[in-house]
């Protein structure tokens, strides 16, 4: 029996009538039970349920909708972590954070010590500042000393004493000179003038080794 | 053209095109599916999920091959995948039984006709790859080159594939006296 040449003509969709004439009638009759068998099976479809439209788009809905909420929340995340790197920026910059501050301490404290011209005991200084120069700052002297000279020359006598004993020259006038000799150097100044001097109680630099004073030549 | 167009339509998220596209495609895909797997519930399951799948992914596809290639290997991927994880469900309870080797359920539609019934019962027999052949040739009706597409086959091995598929089914069919009064009657 030749089935490949019954196949083919199942393939060609030839009629029973046509298939009759070119087959023997042994593999006519397989012929028709194929014939038969496929067309049972051409109604085997099986129908698919009426809702799965409906169901396909609403887990489409549902995941488009999950998928867009990821999302979201990783650009809140993102956005959040920006808003945090900014704000500790700031607080760095800003010195707020002192082992990170690229800012000195130093300039920090420069920074509120008086403006330059005002006298030493910086009178336009609130105590909280005052505490600040207490702590380092070498700008506010603990002596105010005040030498009334009658003539010009006793008052370069007078700044070259300073500038003798003079070991630290600091901004505003103001000098470090050794603790020890600082009788001396009172001393050394009386020799041309009359020399008034009193203690900045509010200003103490306690790290600092020597005593810082502010002198005032007046000629008279 | 009009596939074309449906998968422009697809890649614009355009709602009509999809309702069209579900449309097209879930009897195809529910019926390759029940085939491979035999049970309406997970048949129902994977062609949505292939469906679901074919929607999101459609930008990704490139229109190298027939949308419906596309989704029918889709789909049988995702059959085998269900096979494989009740086989292994199962082998862990003890009782390594294939889906596609359960017998018991036979679709609505078939109760009621016998020759149906006999011919899917007899289909239970066949190998997969005669169950996957006849399905599309035989119950969806595709053209011998579409098949070739979508299994990736020459064209000649679809020919030769189908005619001892039919050749195998219609051995079982008649063991079960199908051929009895329909060809005598003729």
């Amino acid at each position: 029996m030749n089935m490949k040449k019954i196949e083919e003509l199942i393939e060609r969709n030839v009629s029973r009538e046509e298939a009759k004439k070119l087959l023997t009638e042994k593999e006519f009759k397989e012929f028709e039970k194929l014939l038969y068998m496929k067309s049972v099976l051409s109604e085997m479809q099986v129908k698919p349920p009426t809702d799965m439209e409906k169901r396909v788009l609403s887990k489409l809905a549902k995941k488009e909708k999950t998928e867009r909420r990821f999302f979201g929340k990783k650009f809140n995340l993102v956005f959040a972590f920006i808003i945090i790197a900014v704000f500790v920026g700031v607080l760095i910059t800003r010195g707020f954070i002192p082992s990170l501050s690229p800012v000195n301490p130093q300039t920090q404290n420069r920074a509120i010590a008086p403006p330059s011209g005002s006298s030493g005991n910086a009178g336009g200084i609130s105590s909280q500042n005052k505490k600040g120069l207490q702590m380092s700052s070498p700008i506010a002297p603990d002596y105010l000393i005040k030498v009334v000279v009658s003539t010009e020359t006793d008052a370069q006598k007078v700044r070259s004493v300073i500038r003798n004993y003079c070991k630290k020259a600091l901004p505003n006038g103001i000098c470090e000179i050794e603790s020890e000799n600082f009788e001396e150097f009172i001393k050394e100044l009386g020799k041309y003038g009359k020399v008034e001097y009193k203690e900045n109680s509010a200003v103490k630099d306690v790290t600092k080794t020597g005593i810082t004073v502010k002198v005032e030549v007046i000629v008279q | 053209m009009d596939e074309e167009n449906l998968i422009e339509r697809l890649k614009r998220n355009d709602e009509r095109a999809q309702e069209e596209f579900i449309k097209k495609y879930s009897g195809f895909l529910f019926n390759v599916a029940l085939q491979i797997l035999r049970r309406r519930d997970v048949a129902e399951d994977v062609a949505e999920d292939t469906l679901l799948i074919g929607l999101q992914k459609i930008k990704d596809f490139k229109g190298r091959s027939k949308l419906s290639t596309w989704l029918y290997r889709i789909a049988v991927n995702r059959a085998k995948q269900v096979i494989l994880k009740e086989a292994r469900e199962d082998s862990l309870k003890g009782k390594l039984v294939l889906m596609s080797q359960q017998t018991s359920f036979v679709p609505e539609e078939y109760r009621k006709d016998a020759k149906k019934e006999i011919i899917w019962r007899g289909m239970d027999l066949l190998k997969d790859r005669e169950r996957e052949i006849i399905t599309l040739v035989d119950i969806y009706g595709l053209k011998y080159e579409e098949v070739a597409e979508i299994l990736g086959i020459p064209i000649g091995t679809v020919r030769s594939r189908i005619s001892r598929a039919r050749e195998r089914l219609k051995e079982i069919i008649e063991e079960r006296n199908f051929f009895d009064t329909e060809i005598s009657n003729k």
